[in-house]
């Protein structure tokens, strides 16, 4: 395959606290290929978002913290760029869309001249081009009345208007890399559909990569060419989309598909996963699922495992990856946890 | 937005009457004669003395006072002075533009200090300047008004030399000048106060989900903290600062005192210690409802800073 667009390398940051450090990103890797989706799942607290943020460069530092890690963008270290250069990127080349469309815009200034001001940053256009170029965009992501809209306060919006500014934002400079953290999570059902709908849209249209962070494994299902399942700040498993639906290889990853509800099997019960994540201040020993792990075993608690790959592009952070134990313990579990 | 004017000026109607009612009695329950100190402790007749009294109403029932003098305001008359035998409208509007200025000044001076020092801290949190700002609004805000005039007077007219001490000068540049520390000591007790709002406000603004937007669509800080964070920031320092302007009021009085200047507070302290009750009443009312305008105008800001409120909309 050509090089990536994104390599993540052994990324950590951690946040200091009076006593100790919390690890919120681990020892992330993570490669996003140009034209890829790339799903980024876990659950809260799992350090999706801060990986996100620390590409955007918009963790807050302090109390955040680099511990070890390179972030390549087409070839550039975003970790040791210029605030300046940065600064050109996120918005241009990088566009970033965040999980509540309402807070994440501005209540004091018009939906329009929110756009235009990302557009008139980025391309230099001035104001009459800039509110022409916004209109058109507000008319590609599916906004109605758009000249209308543009004059609109984000209050006077609904929330899937409101997302649609967003990604109007985001989509202005034609990003090569489009990071969507929980895009769809504050909007209704119907609404989200027509999002993603029109996230995959877009995608196709220009060929952009998106990393796309989301808890829900069926708003993967539906946009995902590959999914890294992430689990306490690093990446547990990373599969394409129909080998990981398939043939999970991480006993977390089995977990969260047996926490899908599934109303095509009415005999079967969404069970959730026992126990919290750990508290990334005292990370257990180990590996850091063992204490919710339905295959523990004492090399589990004394040994952290490394991603081992077990099939093509796929690899799994598990002692027992790619062996019969993991299979043969759950069959009737992953047999029905197809999409 | 219109409405919102409108009911405001209504509303102002009953706060006002309420206001001049309250002066009206207040000033009649202070103890003292102003018959016998309108002579001076002079001696003089009984007859004379409710000749006086009669002539100024004072010997009508309090009730009957109360009744002829809203009459008189109500026809926009606030009255003679007792002892300066002027219209008090006059009176006040001949001390009005001193005052206007001092306050103007302090105020102006105070957002000059207190907006950027409050930003910086925001912006620096939890660092050494933070820590700076907030000592120097501490400091000032617990130092009386004539204690900091006095400290300045101390330093730049006594020891430096740049700065006269006392009066309000002839003229243009004279005047800038004599009222430069007054302004200064006024200015800088209210910047305590506004710098810990500025500061607070600022915080709270740039810890909301849209900074990170603004931050991610590539503006620079500069941007991101003026346009997004300080707008956004801008509607608890507008309502403190009309707050703060009956602070003013009382601050002008004493620094007014303090740099001898012959203004509106000296006026009312003037009247008030010779019992000059309608130049007590009238100077009262006029500054309650400068007070009232300036939170209406205060009110009307938020509507233009807001669209939420301009829409009245829900969110």
């Amino acid at each position: 395959m050509n090089d990536p667009l994104l390599r993540i390398e052994d990324l950590r940051v951690w946040f200091g606290t009076r006593t100790n450090d919390v690890r919120a990103v681990n020892g992330v890797d993570l490669d996003i290929h140009p034209g890829e989706v790339v799903g980024l799942v876990g659950e809260s607290g799992s350090g999706k978002s801060v990986t996100a943020r620390a590409i955007m460069r918009l963790v807050p530092m302090p109390p955040g913290r680099l511990v070890s890690g390179r972030i390549l963008f087409d070839g550039i270290d975003l970790t040791a760029l210029p605030e300046g250069e940065m600064e050109g990127l996120r918005g241009g080349r990088i566009a970033m869309i965040f999980q509540d469309p309402m807070t994440f815009l501005n209540p004091l200034i018009t939906a329009g001249d929110q756009v235009a001001e990302a557009i008139r940053r980025h391309q230099g256009l001035d104001r009459r081009a800039a509110r022409a170029e916004v209109i058109n965009l507000f008319r590609k992501v599916g906004i109605p009345s758009p000249e209308l809209r543009y004059r609109a306060y984000p209050h006077q919006l609904s929330g899937g208007l409101r997302q649609r500014v967003m990604i109007a934002m985001a989509l202005s400079s034609r990003p090569e890399l489009l990071i969507a953290d929980e895009p769809t999570t504050a909007l209704d059902v119907t609404i989200q559909a027509q999002i993603l709908t029109l996230l995959r849209e877009l995608q196709q249209e220009s060929g952009m990569s998106i990393l796309l962070i989301t808890h829900d494994l069926g708003v993967v299902a539906e946009m995902c060419d590959r999914v890294a399942v992430m689990y306490a700040g690093r990446i547990v498993e990373q599969a394409p989309i129909d080998e990981l639906f398939d043939r999970p290889e991480h006993p977390y990853t089995i977990g969260l598909m047996n926490a899908i509800p599934r109303p095509d099997l009415p005999g079967k019960a969404p069970q959730p996963i026992e126990g919290a994540p750990p508290d990334m201040a005292h990370p257990p020993t180990g590996c850091p699922f063992h204490p919710r792990c339905m295959f523990r075993e004492a090399i589990c608690v004394t040994d952290d495992p490394s991603m081992i790959g077990v099939g093509a592009d796929h690899q799994s952070a598990c002692h027992f990856a790619g062996t019969d134990r993991i299979r043969v313990g759950a069959p009737e579990l992953i047999g029905s946890a197809q999409r | 937005m219109a409405r919102l004017i409108v009911t405001r000026l209504l509303t102002l109607i009953p706060l006002m009457f309420v206001i001049t009612s309250i002066v009206f009695f207040m000033v009649r329950f202070v103890p003292g004669d102003p018959a016998r100190i309108m002579v001076g402790g002079q001696r003089i007749s009984e007859q004379n003395l409710a000749n006086i009294r009669k002539a100024y109403r004072l010997d009508q029932p309090l009730v009957t006072q109360y009744r002829l003098w809203l009459g008189d305001i109500l026809s926009g008359n606030l009255g003679r002075s007792y002892r300066q035998r002027t219209e008090v409208s006059t009176l006040i509007l001949e001390r009005l533009p001193l005052t206007a200025k001092l306050a103007g000044f302090s105020f102006l001076l105070s957002l000059l200090i207190a907006v950027p020092l409050g930003i910086v801290a925001a912006v620096h949190r939890n660092t050494w300047v933070d820590v700076a700002a907030t000592m120097f609004a501490v400091l000032v805000a617990s130092s009386p008004v004539f204690f900091t005039g006095i400290l300045l007077l101390l330093l730049f007219s006594f020891r430096l030399g740049w700065l006269p001490a006392l009066g309000a000068g002839e003229g243009g540049w004279d005047q800038v000048r004599h009222l430069l520390l007054p302004s200064l000591t006024l200015g800088l007790s209210l910047a305590a106060i506004t710098t810990r709002i500025t500061r607070s406000s600022m915080v709270e603004a740039l810890t909301q989900d849209y900074i990170e937007t603004a931050r991610a669509k590539g503006l620079p800080t500069r941007t991101v903290i003026m346009k997004h964070a300080f707008r956004n920031a801008l509607v608890p320092i507008i309502t403190v600062s009309g707050l703060l302007f009956g602070f003013l009021i009382v601050g002008t009085v004493l620094v007014e005192q303090t740099f001898g200047l012959g203004g509106l507070g000296s006026l009312l302290i003037d009247a008030v210690q010779m019992r000059d009750y309608p130049v007590v009443q009238g100077a009262t009312v006029f500054i309650a409802g400068i007070f009232i305008l300036i939170n209406l105008v205060v009110d009307i800001l938020y509507g233009i800073i807001d669209p939420r409120v301009r829409y009245g909309g829900q969110g």
